[in-house]
């Protein structure tokens, strides 16, 4: 039992070891946010500045994976992307200067 | 007189549309493309007018997002805010984030203090930058930019990077760079003109419609987030082909167009190692090396392209009259650069390309 929590414990540090090693840039704690922010970024733009369609949009910046949550509010030009970790809404403010990440 | 003079225009035309012919490039585009291509709209401009358009979705009046193709209008926004005193691509970043650099120390202070707004039109900053999308997205920083950072003052993130090179020593494609001269830019600005200069000098005297996104800060996201129409596209191209001319008026000064459209400074001796195009000041070169070598053998050394994520691009030959307005929606590196210039070339009956 003892061995087995050992090698356990060894496998999560290396494994954490390489999550930072590899995603130097980006740390994994910080993946869901960005996913849902990549997401509301792209549907906003597509939808509300590209007027490419609902369908049209979500498949785009789905592109297969699930989403959980999405919320469009078409009177005030925004959306939200939900994740069972992280939300995001992007909106069209002004239209000139395109579509802004809220949180 | 009249009836004489109208058959011969008649007889004319009709000898200029003969030398015309766009089933091969049509194919090409639409019916049995390369592996990997996929065009949505195609306009050609040729000696004074458009001689082809296809259109599988959208029409002219179409908006698209730039993405990379926005670096290139970034570049002329830079030549505008020189041609008005604002600034010089010779300015050393000193100028500018005097606060920043007094903060470094070591390597980054010293090349901090050597490098120029010149170095990051050219790409050679040499920030180690990773350019990358899908290849390793969590190990981007463009991907970390436009999607985490955009919020604050991207400048700051991108000046943080450690250094690769030193400054001027490898050409290195990146958003960074590019982000970096358009915060000099609003920088070397007065505070009333910031949010608006984009339109004011270089959008509506063009008569375009466009979006342009800004960070937090109000530094426009120069590298990526530029939005026009397909006919605003053209004039991108007509912009080149008059150098810097729009309806006779002079919106970028002939010597900046110079400047954006020849070989880097930077590149000369290293040309075609470091990738398979040449470059200029965001503009991507069919220019000569110094040793002659041209990187699309049989195509004109004065082509210069537009280039954006996905496939989209302007391709303008000066000496040809051309502009090709593609809007696509391609697998990275789908489109064979060099077959296609010649394809458009054959199209106007200005070369035969062998198969």
């Amino acid at each position: 039992m003892k061995k087995l929590l050992i090698i356990s414990f060894v496998l999560l540090i290396t494994l954490i070891s390489f999550h930072e090693y590899k995603f130097s840039v980006i740390p994994l704690s910080k993946v869901p946010k960005l996913l849902s922010r990549m997401r509301a970024k792209e549907f906003c733009t597509c939808y509300f500045l590209l007027e490419k369609g609902e369908e049209y949009c979500l498949k785009s910046v789905l592109k297969g994976y699930p989403q959980f949550k999405f919320l469009l509010d078409k009177n005030f030009r925004k959306v939200t992307f939900e994740n069972p970790i992280a939300s995001t809404t992007a909106q069209v403010v002004e239209k000139r200067y395109g579509c802004r990440l809220l949180d | 007189m009249l009836m004489k003079n109208l058959f011969l225009l008649f007889l004319i035309s009709n000898q200029l549309l003969a030398q015309y012919n766009f089933n091969k490039l049509e194919t090409f585009l639409f019916e049995k493309p390369d592996p990997g291509m996929t065009t949505e709209a195609f306009l050609l401009w040729h000696q004074g007018k458009i001689v082809f358009e296809k259109y599988e979705t959208g029409d002219e009046n179409t908006l698209h997002l730039l993405w990379s193709m926005s670096k290139s209008i970034s570049s002329l926004l830079v030549g505008i805010a020189q041609d008005k005193g604002y600034l010089k691509t010779t300015d050393p970043l000193t100028k500018y984030y005097q606060k920043e650099i007094s903060k470094m120390s070591g390597q980054q202070k010293k090349y901090f203090e050597l490098i120029k707004l010149d170095h990051f039109l050219h790409m050679t900053s040499g920030l180690a930058w990773n350019e990358f999308y899908e290849a390793d997205p969590f190990n981007s920083h463009i991907v970390n930019l436009l999607y985490d950072k955009t919020d604050g003052d991207v400048a700051q993130y991108i000046i943080k990077t450690p250094f690769r090179y030193a400054p001027g020593e490898k050409f290195y494609y990146s958003s960074g760079d590019t982000n970096v001269f358009m915060d000099i830019l609003k920088r070397s600005l007065p505070a009333e003109l910031r949010s608006d200069f984009p339109w004011k000098w270089f959008f509506n005297p063009m008569e375009m419609e466009a979006i342009f996104e800004r960070d937090a800060s109000g530094t426009f996201l120069g590298s990526s987030y530029a939005y026009l129409k397909t006919k605003d596209l053209l004039k991108l191209g007509l912009l080149i082909i008059n150098r810097g001319k729009y309806k006779g008026k002079q919106i970028v000064s002939e010597d900046y167009i110079d400047y954006a459209i020849n070989l880097s400074p930077y590149l000369k001796e290293r040309c075609l190692k470091d990738h398979y195009m040449t470059y200029g000041a965001q503009f991507w070169l069919n220019h000569k090396c110094d040793n002659g070598e041209i990187p699309f053998k049989d195509v004109p050394d004065d082509l210069v392209m537009f280039l954006g994520h996905g496939g989209q691009s302007i391709f303008v030959i000066p000496s040809l009259e051309l502009v090709a307005v593609r809007i696509a929606r391609d697998k990275h590196k789908a489109l064979k650069k060099r077959k296609y210039s010649l394809m458009l070339m054959e199209s106007l009956g200005l070369k035969e390309v062998q198969e």
